[in-house]
């Protein structure tokens, strides 16, 4: 398998801050690779930071063989990588229909075929019913379902998914993990980042945890679930217990 | 201590609730529980006054609140702690907590209810002098809980506190419900986190497109086959 997304000895600071400190990994074309780490940890500016939505200040972000650092973030979408975001970004009174169609203008300017790929993937994500609502009118777990159709819609090669089972509870879970998978399953990479556990462990190929910025562990998800580091920072031992 | 009467609720033409009854007794720890768009926030939202119901109304501690206002409910001993924190981002940690705390009795009090705050959250006075925008998501989690103990309430209502949250914070954010409890508030609970939900409250309610379907201690529904079913996915 070919490496989609090489991050090497990636860096960003705020102020004094560093938030993330030379991370270097290669997400694998056609795989599910989950990130955890507690919150606070640097997850979603490294995200941030593959779709220069805050700057790497030191490092490089190779996707498909080509350097992305230091292009804009609009670039970056268009070169083939899609995202949502922890904290849902709706445009509030548009339909959700309209919401999605947003993300389809990213190929075509034509309207009805932004339409046609908004209920498609509308379809896809298990949303159609909810089209003509408002965005700001969504339960938090819907909304969360239309940012991946919104970025579904720009047809990623890439999709980075921040936190997209928080606000479900575990039957929604397992609705929500057979959509990523299914994602997966049409030819899309999807680099995940969670904190439900059943979700990621249920998910992903690989996974890594970090802290403080850092990378702490790696491994398939029964495996990193074993890491002292991993339980100490990040799991708690009411959850090694547990589990 | 709280009881709502048969509420129903619309949004527009939308019914959301549909004659939705239950009590809180003071010292309960009370869940309520239910699919994404089931009903939980509505319901809470109407409590607090944000919403107000058609039909029905809602009692605290005797007194029928249910034409009175979400900025009066605050003084009468009823904290709302909303979903997705809903800080506000440019103001302090500090500022954050003292804007829990406008109403005249919780005013004269919030020199000791922060440091009550600090005590129960110390990585928040650490914070204090930071915006709350840059507090990491379980800084913000502790720091909406702690605005609404500012207030001074008698009951507390919280929805998802535990979104988001890796999971050994899950398990403190609970350990704090329970706490909080211990010292004398009474607790409504939203959650998605249906087990530890059930483990830590003394009675759950399970509402299902916007009506109550079950109510019951929460070991009682741990063991019912439906709950199984339809929301532990076991």
């Amino acid at each position: 398998m070919s490496c989609i997304l090489d991050l090497r000895h990636v860096v960003r600071k705020f102020g004094g801050l560093t938030a993330v400190s030379n991370i270097t990994v290669g997400i694998e074309e056609g795989e599910i690779f989950g990130l955890i780490g507690p919150n606070g940890s640097g997850k979603t500016t490294l995200f941030n930071t593959i779709n220069h939505f805050y700057p790497a200040n030191s490092g490089e972000i190779i996707f498909k063989g080509k350097p992305i650092t230091g292009k804009s973030t609009h670039e970056i979408c268009k070169l083939g990588i899609g995202r949502t975001f922890q904290v849902v970004k709706p445009l509030r009174r548009m339909t959700v229909l309209e919401n999605v169609m947003s993300g389809a203008f990213l190929r075509t300017g034509d309207t009805t075929k932004a339409r046609d790929k908004a209920m498609e993937v509308l379809d896809f994500c298990g949303l159609s019913h909810r089209k003509d609502v408002k965005g700001k009118e969504l339960t938090i777990g819907d909304k969360k379902r239309m940012e991946i159709a919104r970025a579904l819609a720009g047809n990623p090669e890439l999709i980075l998914l921040d936190e997209t089972a928080a606000g479900l509870n575990p039957r929604e879970i397992e609705s929500a993990m057979a959509i990523v998978k299914r994602i997966r399953d049409s030819g899309i990479t999807c680099f995940v980042i969670e904190h439900v556990m059943k979700f990621i462990m249920g998910i992903s190929d690989r996974m890594m945890c970090i802290n403080f910025g850092t990378e702490i562990a790696r491994g398939k998800p029964e495996e990193i679930a074993k890491y002292p580091e991993v339980i100490k920072a990040y799991l708690g031992e009411e959850y090694a217990k547990g589990k | 201590m709280l009881k709502v009467n048969n509420i129903n609720v619309y949004y527009g033409d939308v019914q959301a609730l549909w004659d939705v009854s239950f009590e809180v007794k003071e010292g309960e720890i009370v869940g309520l529980i239910g699919a994404n768009g089931a009903g939980k926030t509505t319901t809470m939202n109407t409590i607090s006054g944000l919403l107000r119901p058609r039909k029905g109304n809602i009692e605290f501690l005797g007194q029928d609140i249910t034409k009175i206002p979400a900025y009066r409910t605050a003084g009468l001993g009823i904290a709302h702690v909303p979903e997705a924190r809903r800080l506000f981002p440019e103001m302090t940690t500090k500022e954050n907590l003292e804007m829990g705390s406008l109403v005249p009795e919780a005013k004269a009090m919030r020199k000791e209810s922060m440091e009550r705050v600090f005590e129960l959250f110390p990585i928040l006075k650490e914070r204090a002098w930071q915006a709350a925008g840059t507090l990491s998501g379980g800084e913000q989690q502790m720091l909406t809980i702690g605005r609404g103990l500012m207030s001074r309430p008698k009951l507390i209502m919280m929805d998802e506190p535990s979104l988001g949250l890796a999971p050994f914070l899950v398990d403190e954010v609970f350990k704090i419900i329970e706490q909080i409890n211990r010292e004398g508030i009474t607790i409504l609970l939203v959650e998605q986190n249906v087990m530890h939900t059930l483990h830590t409250c003394t009675r759950a309610c399970v509402l299902e497109t916007g009506k109550i379907a079950l109510t019951g201690t929460g070991k009682e529904l741990l063991n019912n086959e439906h709950i199984k079913e339809a929301y532990l996915g076991v």
